[in-house]
């Protein structure tokens, strides 16, 4: 739960850290071209928690960041959202899901998809398999 | 990468130089737990007690005032702290065309490029105060303009108003690469029309300035 799994090329899994933790893991890692992103967490639905799972799949390349915000006043760090991104092959698009108080679908034109502008940190994906993006509850 | 540490830091000196420490040095002062930004008129000095006499700005009979001091209160050791390379000349203003006044030191990467807004709150949800625009961002009294790759340009320069994500300044044109300080310049603008705000928005403490950032 709160981690990322990347289901690489060579059938391998590869799990990340904690995304509530300074040390998400994305940045650090190395992964060989990832087939499909994964991220379990719990979201709120009709008022009552819900296990959920997010699915990215057949991207040409992933992103993953946390937004977060430092006050110049007190230096209170809030975590303001979660981003998963990835790349639609063979179009300039990108798509994916923002957690943040409420879960909204990113559909952006490269280079404009974080409040308008570019994001660093891509990685390689598996263009030519299905393109999923998907959030589904977990029974 | 994991999360960048980012400090805050004001250069309360007249020296117009780059910060040379994450953790202050002769010219800048890291922003501690506590601190207060604030404006005053120009009977407050350096050095001045914070529990001592306060001069607040005045609000103009009619048109627009640069506020004319921009103080860091320091509660570590007690006393008003001028960041006197602070504002424009604009609305008889004592800044300036300078480049090294206020900082944000990032000891590593960010995702994406590092915004400075401003929030009527620290849940830095929302921007609807009377001196953020009362919800025209435009109107905000708080102007700033990034200086990190070069100087204002002028000393009459006027800044971009800050309001939430409305309207905000990038402090660099990209994301940063490694470990970096970012820096800006502020002024507040005080106007007639303020005079009808209610009193308790002459006042308001609850205003904070944020970085937003990113990492992974």
């Amino acid at each position: 739960m709160w981690k990322i799994n990347l289901f690489l090329e060579d059938g391998k899994v590869l799990e990340l850290g904690d995304v509530r933790t300074s040390k998400p893991g994305w940045g650090e890692s190395s992964p060989t071209k990832i087939a499909k992103m994964e991220f379990s967490f719990v979201g709120k639905e009709y008022e009552k928690q819900q296990p959920m799972k997010l699915i990215l799949a057949g991207m040409k390349e992933y992103n993953f960041f946390v937004e977060a915000m430092k006050s110049v006043v007190n230096g209170k760090l809030t975590i303001k959202g979660l981003w998963f991104l990835g790349k639609i092959p063979n179009t300039n698009r990108i798509t994916g899901f923002v957690i943040q108080d409420s879960m909204k679908i990113i559909n952006a034109v490269e280079g404009r998809e974080f409040n308008g502008g570019p994001t660093a940190g891509w990685k390689q994906g598996i263009p030519g398999t299905v393109v999923s993006t998907i959030v589904k509850e977990v029974l | 990468m994991s999360r960048p540490a980012v400090n805050i830091l004001f250069n309360t000196s007249g020296n117009d130089v780059v910060c040379s420490n994450p953790a202050g040095d002769s010219n800048f002062i890291l922003f501690g737990t506590g601190d207060k930004l604030v404006w005053r008129d120009a009977q407050q000095m350096t050095g001045d007690l914070i529990s001592g006499a306060s001069y607040p700005t005045i609000i103009p009979a009619s048109g627009d005032l640069d506020a004319a001091k921009m103080f860091l209160m320091d509660f570590s050791t007690g006393l008003y702290d001028q960041i006197i390379l602070a504002g424009s000349t604009l609305n008889s203003g004592t800044g300036g065309n300078y480049r090294y006044v206020c900082a944000a030191w990032f000891s590593g990467v960010t995702v994406t490029i590092p915004y400075l807004e401003a929030y009527d709150d620290n849940t830095h949800a929302t921007w609807e105060s009377e001196p953020l625009g009362d919800g025209t961002p435009a109107n905000s009294v708080f102007k700033a303009i990034t200086t990190t790759n070069g100087l204002p340009g002028s000393a009459t320069w006027a800044g971009t108003p800050l309001a939430g994500t409305d309207s905000r300044i990038a402090l660099d044109t990209v994301p940063i690469p490694s470990a970096q300080y970012v820096y800006w310049n502020m002024r507040q603008v005080l106007s007639d029309w303020m005079a009808s705000w209610p009193t308790s928005a002459w006042y308001n403490n609850d205003l904070v300035f944020a970085i937003h950032f990113t990492y992974n």
